[in-house]
C-alpha cells in the first residue's frame, strides 16, 4: 500500500460519517474509484456500519422491554388496562370516541375547560376501601378480559386469595391456547409451551412471598391510580348493571399528555356492586393524538365458589407432553435446612466491608473500598468509601484488622489520609429512602434523592432494582435467589463431583436443559456447593453463562458469631472474561461482623445524614 | 426530543404527574440502554441498569435543576450508576432468568462485534454505541458526554477506524 493511500484511509472514516468538506470527498471518491485497496477499506467501515446499524435494531426489543417495564413500574396509565362495560355510558363513549376521531385538538380544548374545577378521587375513594374488604372475603375471582385493539384476545384469570389477602393460586387462559398456573405457596410453576406441546412444571423460590404477589389491594391500587390523575374529570352513576344495582365511576383523562405525544385522552370505567361492594367490571380506552383508539379493554369479574383444580380443567391438551423440572423431594429436603437458616440470620448488626481486588497475583492485591453496613431489619443504612488503592499491609497499619479497630479508625479524622475519590451514604426504611454521595473532584455532597414514600409502596425501596436496596449481608452473601429455581427449561439435581466428594459438600446443579443440545457441553448453569456442617453458607458457587464470554467462581471462608450464626467471613470471587485482558481478575472481600451492635444515636435518621 | 416540550414534560413530573415521565422514558430509554450496554458489555446487565436509572430519574426529578437537561442529567445518573454495578459486580444472585422471548442478537457477526466494542476504549465504545442507539444524532452524544459536536465527531471516526482493526484482528486470528 502507498503511504498515499495511507493517509486516504485516515480519512475515509470521516466520509463514511459524512463530516468530509464536500471538495475533499470529491477527490477521495475519484482516488477510491482507482485504488482498489482503499475501496476494500471503504466497503469495510460501510459493512462496519451496516453491522452496528442491525445490531442496534437487533436490540429494539430489549429496549422496548426496558420501556414497559419501566413504564408498569412507574404506574403507567395503560397499567389500568382492563375493562368491562357500563351500558349506561355506552352511547357516551361511542359519541366520544367519534368526536375524538374527528378532531382530537377540539376535544383537547373543550377538556382543559372542564378539568377545572372538577372533583377528582374524592369522590370515588370511599368505594376502594371497602372493594378491598369485599375482595378479600371471596373465595375466587374470576377475571375475563376482552382486548379488541393491538394484542387483540380473550384472557381469563382466576384468582384465589389465602387468609393474609395474598394469592395463593394464580390460573391463567388465554383463547390463544395458554394455560398457566401460579402456586404461590409452594413455589410452584406449570404452564402449557404451545410450540413444544409440552406442560413444564417448575418451581419458583422467587414466589415465595414476593412483592408481586397479586392481593385485592394491588388490583384496585391499579384502578385507583386511573382517579387520581393531574387531569382527570370523575363522574359517578348509581343504576342497574346486568341487573345488579351498581355504582359505576367514570375516569376522563383529556390532557394526558399535549401536543405532539402519543396519547390525547383516556377513559376508565368501574363498576361496583353497590349492596357487596365487589367489582363487576371495568372498561379501559386511549386515544391517540390522530383520534384512533389505542387501547380498548372490557374485563368482567365474577365470585365462584370453586376454582379450577389444575391446568387440564381449563382445556390444557391432556396429550401434551410433561416436562417436571421440580426439584426431588431429597434435594428439598437437603435445602430446606439451608433456607430456614439463611431467613432466620440476625437482621441487626454492623458489617463492614472491606474490599480490593488483584489481577494476576496475590502479591499485587490492593484495597480500594470500605463499607460499613448498619441493619436493623428494615432500617438500613450503608456508609461507603471508595479510595486510590492501597496494600493491605497499609491499611492494616492504618485501621487494624478487627471489627472495634477499623470501626474506631472509621470514624476518626485519620480516614481522611486516605485519597478519597468516591463517598456515599444509603439510607433505607420502611418510609424513606435517600441516596448522597459525593466523588472525586467536587467535594460537595449531591442529593441524588431524598424522598418519602407511604409505607411500602411500589416506589419504596423494595422495588427500585434489584441489586442494590435492601442488602441484608448475613442472608445474601453465600447464596443466591437462583438456587433451585426450575422454571421453564431450568434443571436443578443433586450431582457429585471431584471438589464435592473430597470435601464432604453437596452440589446442587442448577443447568439449563438447552445447555445440553448441541456439542453435549455446559454452557449455563451454575453449581452450588453447600456445607452440610453450616446452617446456610454455600462453600463454593460456580457460575457458567451463555457462550461461556465469562466464568465466576466465588469461595467463602467462614466466621462464627458468639451467637453461633455462621457468616461469610471472607470471600474470594474470580471472574475470567475470554474477551477481556488480561483474562483473571479476582476479588476479595473480608467482612468484620457485630452482630448485636449499639448503633450510633441518629444513624437511620435522614434529617442526620451529613451535609 | 424538542427543548419546550421536554422542559413540559419535567415541569409536570415535578408536581407529580407519572404519565408525563412516560413520555420521557419512551424519548430517553433508547439513550440510557445504550450508555448502559457501552459501560456494562451485557444487554442483560444494561437492562437492569437502565430500569433502576430511569426509575432513580422518577424519583429525583425534583433534584434536576435545568428543566432542560434531562438528557443529560439521566446520562449523568446512567453512566454513575453503571460505575457503581462494574465495582460491586456481584453475579452470584444472578442465575440468569433469560426465556427466549426477544430476537437475540448472538449470531456470530454480533459475537465479533460485542467482542470488538468490549476492548474499544471506553469513550470510543460510548461514542459508537450512542450514535447507533440513539438516532445516529451527534447533537445527542454531545449532550450526553457534554462535549462539543466536533469532538463528537473526532470520536466517532476514530471509533470507526478501531473497530476496525479490532474486526480484523479477530477475524485474522
Amino acid at each position: 500500500m502507498q503511504d498515499d493511500c495511507k493517509n486516504i484511509q485516515e480519512q475515509i472514516a470521516e466520509l463514511v460519517s459524512g463530516v468530509l468538506p464536500a471538495e475533499r470527498a470529491a477527490e477521495l471518491r475519484a482516488h477510491i474509484g482507482t485504488c482498489a485497496a482503499c475501496r476494500a477499506y471503504l466497503e469495510a467501515l460501510q459493512a462496519d456500519d451496516k453491522l452496528l446499524g442491525k445490531f442496534a435494531e437487533a436490540m429494539q426489543p430489549m429496549v422496548a422491554r426496558l420501556e414497559n417495564r419501566v413504564i408498569e413500574e412507574i404506574g403507567d396509565l395503560r397499567s389500568g388496562d382492563s375493562g368491562g362495560r357500563a351500558s349506561v355510558l355506552v352511547t357516551i363513549l361511542k359519541s366520544r370516541a367519534a368526536k375524538f376521531a374527528a378532531a382530537a385538538v377540539i376535544v383537547v380544548a373543550v377538556a382543559l375547560m372542564m378539568r377545572r374545577g372538577n372533583g377528582r378521587l374524592d369522590m370515588a375513594a370511599p368505594a376502594f376501601a371497602k372493594m378491598v374488604e369485599a375482595m378479600g372475603k371471596v373465595a375466587w375471582v374470576h377475571e375475563v378480559e376482552n382486548k379488541r385493539t393491538r394484542d387483540k384476545g380473550r384472557y381469563e384469570e382466576w384468582v384465589f386469595y389465602d387468609y393474609s389477602y395474598k394469592a395463593k393460586l394464580v390460573f391463567k387462559r388465554s383463547d390463544k391456547g395458554d394455560f398457566s398456573c401460579q402456586d404461590y405457596l409452594n413455589c410452584m410453576e406449570t404452564f402449557y409451551d404451545r410450540q413444544a406441546d409440552t406442560v413444564v412444571i417448575g418451581y419458583r423460590p422467587e414466589y415465595h412471598d414476593p412483592w408481586w404477589r397479586p392481593t385485592p389491594q394491588s388490583l384496585v391500587e391499579k384502578w385507583k391510580k386511573s382517579f387520581e390523575k393531574g387531569r382527570t374529570v370523575v363522574t359517578h352513576q348509581v343504576g342497574p348493571y346486568e341487573g345488579i344495582d351498581a355504582d359505576t365511576y367514570c375516569s376522563t383523562d383529556y390532557g394526558t399528555t399535549k401536543q405532539g405525544s402519543r396519547y390525547v385522552a383516556s377513559e376508565f370505567i368501574l363498576i361496583v356492586d353497590r349492596n357487596r361492594h365487589l367489582p363487576l367490571a371495568t372498561s379501559f380506552k386511549f386515544w391517540m393524538s390522530d383520534g384512533t383508539l389505542d387501547t380498548d379493554t372490557d374485563t368482567k369479574y365474577s365470585y365462584p365458589e370453586k376454582g379450577p383444580n389444575d391446568i387440564y380443567e381449563l382445556g390444557c391438551p391432556k396429550t401434551a407432553k410433561v416436562l417436571d423440572n421440580s426439584p426431588t423431594p431429597e434435594l428439598l429436603q437437603a435445602v430446606a435446612g439451608y433456607r430456614a437458616g439463611r431467613e432466620n440470620s440476625p437482621r441487626r448488626y454492623i458489617a463492614i466491608l472491606v474490599t480490593g481486588s488483584y489481577k494476576e497475583s496475590p502479591e499485587s492485591y490492593l484495597i480500594n473500598s470500605v463499607e460499613v453496613h448498619y441493619c436493623d431489619d428494615y432500617l438500613q443504612r450503608c456508609d461507603l468509601c471508595f479510595f486510590q488503592p492501597i496494600t493491605e499491609q497499609e491499611f492494616i497499619e492504618k485501621a487494624g484488622s478487627s471489627f472495634d479497630s477499623i470501626m474506631k479508625w472509621w470514624i476518626s479524622p485519620a480516614k481522611a489520609e486516605l485519597r478519597i475519590s468516591h463517598e456515599k451514604v444509603s439510607l433505607y426504611g420502611e418510609e424513606y429512602t435517600c441516596w448522597l454521595h459525593r466523588s472525586g473532584g467536587s467535594k460537595d455532597w449531591v442529593t441524588l434523592y431524598k424522598g418519602y414514600s407511604p409505607g411500602k409502596s411500589r416506589m419504596g425501596p423494595r422495588t427500585l432494582g434489584r441489586y442494590v436496596v435492601y442488602r441484608n449481608i448475613l442472608s445474601e452473601f453465600g447464596w443466591t435467589d437462583g438456587l433451585l429455581k426450575t422454571a421453564g427449561s431450568w434443571k436443578v439435581s443433586l450431582v457429585e463431583d471431584d471438589y464435592s466428594r473430597s470435601n464432604n459438600l453437596l452440589c446442587i446443579a442448577v443447568l439449563d436443559k438447552s445447555s445440553f443440545a448441541g456439542d453435549g457441553g455446559v454452557s449455563q448453569g451454575s453449581f452450588f456447593y453447600l456445607n452440610p456442617q453450616r446452617n446456610y453458607i454455600c462453600q463454593k458457587y460456580e457460575l457458567y453463562p451463555r457462550s461461556n464470554r465469562y466464568y465466576f467462581r466465588e469461595v467463602l471462608e467462614y466466621g462464627q458469631t458468639d451467637s453461633g450464626q455462621w457468616y461469610p467471613r471472607k470471600i474470594l470471587a474470580r471472574e475470567n472474561r475470554q474477551d477481556v485482558t488480561p483474562p483473571e481478575r479476582q476479588e476479595i472481600e473480608t467482612i468484620y461482623l457485630d452482630a448485636d451492635p449499639e448503633f450510633p444515636e441518629g444513624i437511620f435518621d435522614p434529617e442526620k445524614l451529613p451535609k | 426530543m424538542q427543548g419546550d416540550l421536554e422542559r413540559d414534560l419535567v415541569a409536570r413530573c415535578r408536581v407529580g404527574d407519572r404519565s408525563a415521565y412516560t413520555d420521557l422514558v419512551r424519548a430517553y430509554s433508547a439513550r440510557v440502554f445504550a450508555i448502559c450496554l457501552a459501560m456494562l458489555h451485557n444487554q442483560y446487565d444494561a437492562e437492569d441498569i437502565a430500569q433502576q436509572t430511569l426509575l432513580k430519574g422518577l424519583t429525583g426529578i425534583r433534584g434536576l435543576r435545568r428543566d432542560g437537561q434531562f438528557g443529560a442529567w439521566i446520562s449523568r445518573i446512567a453512566r454513575n450508576l453503571c460505575i457503581d454495578f462494574i465495582r460491586k459486580r456481584r453475579l452470584r444472585a444472578n442465575v440468569p432468568d433469560r426465556q427466549p422471548d426477544l430476537a437475540q442478537p448472538d449470531s456470530r457477526d454480533y459475537d465479533e462485534l460485542q467482542v470488538a466494542l468490549a476492548k474499544l476504549p471506553e469513550d470510543s465504545r460510548l461514542t459508537l454505541t450512542l450514535y447507533y442507539f440513539d438516532g445516529r444524532s451527534a447533537k445527542n452524544i454531545a449532550e450526553t458526554l457534554d462535549i462539543s459536536q466536533g469532538a463528537v465527531q473526532t470520536r466517532l471516526c476514530r471509533a470507526r477506524k478501531q473497530l476496525r482493526r479490532l474486526l480484523e484482528a479477530q477475524r485474522g486470528a
